[in-house]
């Protein structure tokens, strides 16, 4: 069994995916712990030559924490992961002195053609040997700590043989990855496909857990589309209530990408996460 | 086993992880082609389900084209959405948002419909004096 985390998870608080359009908005929010940020919108030569946009330069000089976040690494894909991509992800968690940087659960690319997005990968005996090895590759070429995120789906593989929460399970045995737990996507799959949510959180290794994401969506016609352009409703701020019935995470992370709100509407939202996180118990698995 | 696999075990000595990954990659590769170029959807996924996947990711496409490029949504207007999706379901991405920009805006300039943007579009996609905005200025 491999459990090569360095010690806990670094405590981490509330934060927001920090976005140019709203990049002097995310600077003035009270109370803020940590961002991240997608780490393909970083320049890599800019980040070599010491440059980072002015708001994360700030951000930095004040000791706000900022986790690189990548979405396109494609650790899912059938093929090695692409070593050019990992040394830029690698260069940016350095450049933002990031105690961790993230990825997906998810493949981005398969036969010559690019999806765009993170589609699931099918959960077999097959994908455990080659994620794990995926992994395996990246974690030797990052300079800290790599956690991987549940993905959202909009459909499942015919030959799944585990659930997600089982084989990000495998995948922490086998690797010491540390997982980003998506309550927005849980909810999503579980509009979606069915999931049911408490007996995946069950399934997880809590102790893994590094963060959690959260984000609004939409229901159209009985799918849930998770927009990350609506504002966080009550059926995601109660996956969060149940994950955090199980454990404390060390970090909550709000994903707003699009239709932004003014900037007391994201504060209100922080405080909603907030109010979630101080109802639960605090018990923190390690 | 093809020659080829048979190369590639010997090769790399992990007999069982190289045919894990061609595998994968066969049943990725079937998929993504249902997804984003039209093929038919492979056997025993739920057609509904690959139609609302493959919907979402060309949603997602047209969004991000039109952040990266925006002046082929804004000179389109309400046309655009529209359009884009039906170029999005006859042309799989290639070369990345700006260059589907540009494939879509040369699309859309034969679609019947788009006659009052056509001088815009062209305009667009071959500026008067070249396309300034790409040049980039070095210094020594």
């Amino acid at each position: 069994m491999v459990r090569n985390f360095a010690g806990p998870a670094p405590a981490l608080g509330v934060g927001i995916g920090w976005r140019a359009e709203i990049d002097t908005a995310v600077e003035r929010l009270p109370g803020l712990d940590w961002v991240e940020v997608v780490a393909e919108n970083l320049c890599p030569d800019g980040l070599r030559a010491g440059l980072l946009p002015e708001s994360l330069r700030v951000l930095r000089e004040r000791g706000v924490t900022v986790v690189p976040h990548g979405v396109s690494l494609g650790l899912g894909d059938a093929g090695q992961p692409d070593r050019a991509r990992l040394a830029r992800l690698a260069v940016t968690a350095e450049a933002l002195g990031a105690p961790l940087v993230t990825e997906h659960l998810a493949f981005v690319r398969a036969g010559g053609h690019e999806a765009g997005h993170l589609l699931p990968v099918p959960r077999t005996r097959d994908s455990l040997l080659v994620v794990a090895e995926n992994i395996r590759i990246a974690q030797a070429e990052l300079p800290v700590p790599l956690a991987l995120e549940n993905v959202a789906a909009q459909l499942a593989w015919p030959d799944d043989e585990l659930t997600e929460g089982q084989f990000l399970a495998e995948l922490v045995e086998r690797t010491g990855v540390r997982l980003l737990i998506d309550v927005a996507n849980l909810h999503t799959n579980h509009v979606n496909l069915g999931l049911d949510i408490a007996a995946e959180l069950d399934r997880l290794p809590l102790e893994a857990i590094a963060y959690v994401h959260i984000a609004g969506g939409r229901l159209l016609d009985g799918v849930w589309h998770d927009t990350h352009a609506d504002p966080v409703g009550e059926p995601v701020l109660a996956v969060l209530a149940e994950l955090c019935a199980r454990t404390a995470p060390p970090g909550v992370l709000l994903e707003r990408d699009d239709n932004f709100p003014p900037p007391y509407e994201l504060a209100a939202e922080l405080g909603a996460v907030r109010a979630v996180l101080s109802r639960a118990p605090q018990v923190r698995h390690v | 086993m093809s020659e080829r696999l048979e190369y590639v075990v010997r090769a790399d000595g992990d007999a069982e992880l190289v045919l894990a990954r061609e595998r994968l990659g066969r049943g990725q590769t079937e998929l993504l082609a249902a997804l984003v170029g039209g093929a038919p959807v492979p056997a025993g996924f739920d057609p509904a389900q690959v139609r609302r996947q493959a919907a979402g990711l060309a949603a997602k496409r047209r969004d991000t084209v039109a952040r990266v490029e925006p002046e082929p949504a804004r000179l389109l207007g309400p046309a655009y959405g529209p359009l884009f999706l039906r170029y999005a379901a006859l042309h799989p991405p290639e070369g990345g948002y700006r260059a589907d920009a540009r494939a879509f805006a040369a699309w859309a300039l034969a679609q019947p419909g788009t006659e009052p943007h056509r001088p815009a579009l062209t305009a667009w996609l071959a500026p008067p004096g070249g396309r300034r905005r790409w040049a980039r200025r070095r210094t020594a």
